[in-house]
């Protein structure tokens, strides 16, 4: 680059050496000071002072550096302890149903209960439209949809008591059903009834019952006879089977 | 340990202060003298308050402390340059303490007093950095981190402050 000639002072003198991203010695016991390691034995004996140093910053501690822990230990039991004491007695108790499920999915798990128990009873109650009765009466036995239905709409408040000493008649076409043994029907069944009244086409779901002694036959809607009259109550007379609806026909 | 006093065991946090306290004491009579207990005890106030949310292994908890520390020792400042106080320095030389030389006192008991004094010798960045690496057991990254540089920076501060440091006790004749 230079010829002959060049004075030395155009040379240009770098200060660092070739290899400055290397770590010195001095650089290395540095890092293992820092880091808590102690001093290297090859460290140079500059570096012996700042390491008694360093011991004397990690020495045991002295009375004045342990005098805050009673005001320490005051504000710990007051914002911590009795929180934590709170926290568990509160975990010890019983969890809700609620509180476990959430609110939203326990709203919505009362929205469905109370639509399929709605529509149950709509459907106990003969009052759904035709398809959706007979669903309900393929699935959960509900009166099933048919002249009954008319029948029943038409005699509503012209239909007498069902027993001369109940005060609360049964709607027809409920007597048999699996909601009905709980509502007014089971009332007015007849008590001289020594076996299931003949009146319950709803519970005969594909399974043809032979007459016979003991047996009573399966009725259709068509072969309600209800309410029944006084002089007819008893075990054989209590639903017949043949005849229609009284105010119907 | 930390799990335990943050579930209101008294006797895990007694520990935890044990073994926190001194360390962070020392930290602050470097970089708060004058008020490194207050500052120390308004530290674990916030520590305390804060300690059930806190989510973390102990050595991130101890960064957290010293981190809190180190806000509080700046807040503390703010206000008392709002206050306006007079500066120390402003006082005239006849009330000025009269304090021994901090070389010359670690020449006579290398004690952790006089390493305190030795290390506010140094500039605040590398003493910081020193008391963090040393006295806090925190990493450089941690270290890093609490103090708002980069890793690269706080190595080179750590050992700068270490050579300065072999510089004043080379000074003052300490050769062991």
């Amino acid at each position: 680059m230079t010829g002959g000639g060049v004075s030395g002072s155009d040379m240009p003198s770098f200060p660092w050496t070739a290899r400055q991203d290397a770590s010195s010695p001095e650089d290395t016991s540095l890092a293992a000071l820092l880091a808590g390691r102690g001093l290297p034995a090859d460290a140079g004996a500059e570096l012996r002072p700042v390491a008694d140093v360093l011991a004397s910053l990690t020495a045991r501690p002295g009375s004045g550096e342990l005098a805050g822990l009673t005001a320490a230990q005051a504000e710990f039991r007051r914002r911590v302890a009795v929180s934590a004491q709170v926290r568990r007695s509160r975990d010890r108790r019983p969890a809700g149903l609620v509180s476990r499920l959430g609110v939203k999915v326990s709203a919505v798990a009362a929205v469905v209960v109370m639509g399929f128990g709605g529509a149950a009873a709509a459907a106990y109650a003969n009052a759904l439209p035709a398809s959706w009765q007979q669903f309900a009466h393929r699935t959960i036995g509900a009166p099933a949809s048919g002249p009954g239905r008319e029948a029943r709409a038409t005699t509503g408040a012209a239909r007498p008591a069902a027993h001369p000493s109940s005060s609360n008649p049964a709607p027809a076409g409920r007597s048999g059903g699996s909601l009905a043994r709980y509502g007014p029907a089971h009332h007015t069944r007849p008590a001289l009834h020594a076996k299931p009244p003949a009146t319950r086409p709803f519970v005969v779901r594909g399974r043809p019952a032979a007459p016979g002694p003991g047996r009573w036959k399966p009725l259709s809607l068509g072969t309600l006879r209800w309410p029944v009259q006084p002089e007819q109550t008893g075990p054989d007379t209590g639903m017949s089977n043949a005849g229609s609806i009284r105010g119907v026909s | 340990m930390l799990a335990a006093a943050q579930d209101g065991s008294e006797a895990a946090f007694t520990r935890l202060w044990l073994d926190a306290n001194p360390a962070l004491v020392r930290y602050l009579r470097v970089i708060a003298p004058g008020s490194a207990e207050d500052v120390a005890s308004d530290t674990w106030v916030q520590v305390v308050r804060g300690l059930r949310r806190f989510s973390g292994d102990e050595a991130a908890w101890r960064a957290w402390l010293f981190t809190t520390a180190r806000r509080r020792v700046i807040d503390a400042s703010r206000r008392r340059s709002r206050r306006r106080e007079e500066p120390l320095h402003d006082a005239p030389p006849e009330v000025m303490p009269v304090t021994a030389d901090a070389a010359d006192e670690a020449l006579e008991r290398l004690g952790t007093q006089s390493a305190i004094a030795l290390l506010s010798e140094l500039p605040r960045l590398q003493a910081e950095v020193i008391l963090l690496r040393v006295v806090a057991g925190l990493d450089t990254n941690a270290v890093a981190r609490l103090l708002g540089r980069n890793p690269g920076a706080v190595r080179v501060a750590g050992h700068r402050g270490l050579r300065r440091l072999a510089q004043i006790l080379s000074q003052a004749g300490v050769t062991l």
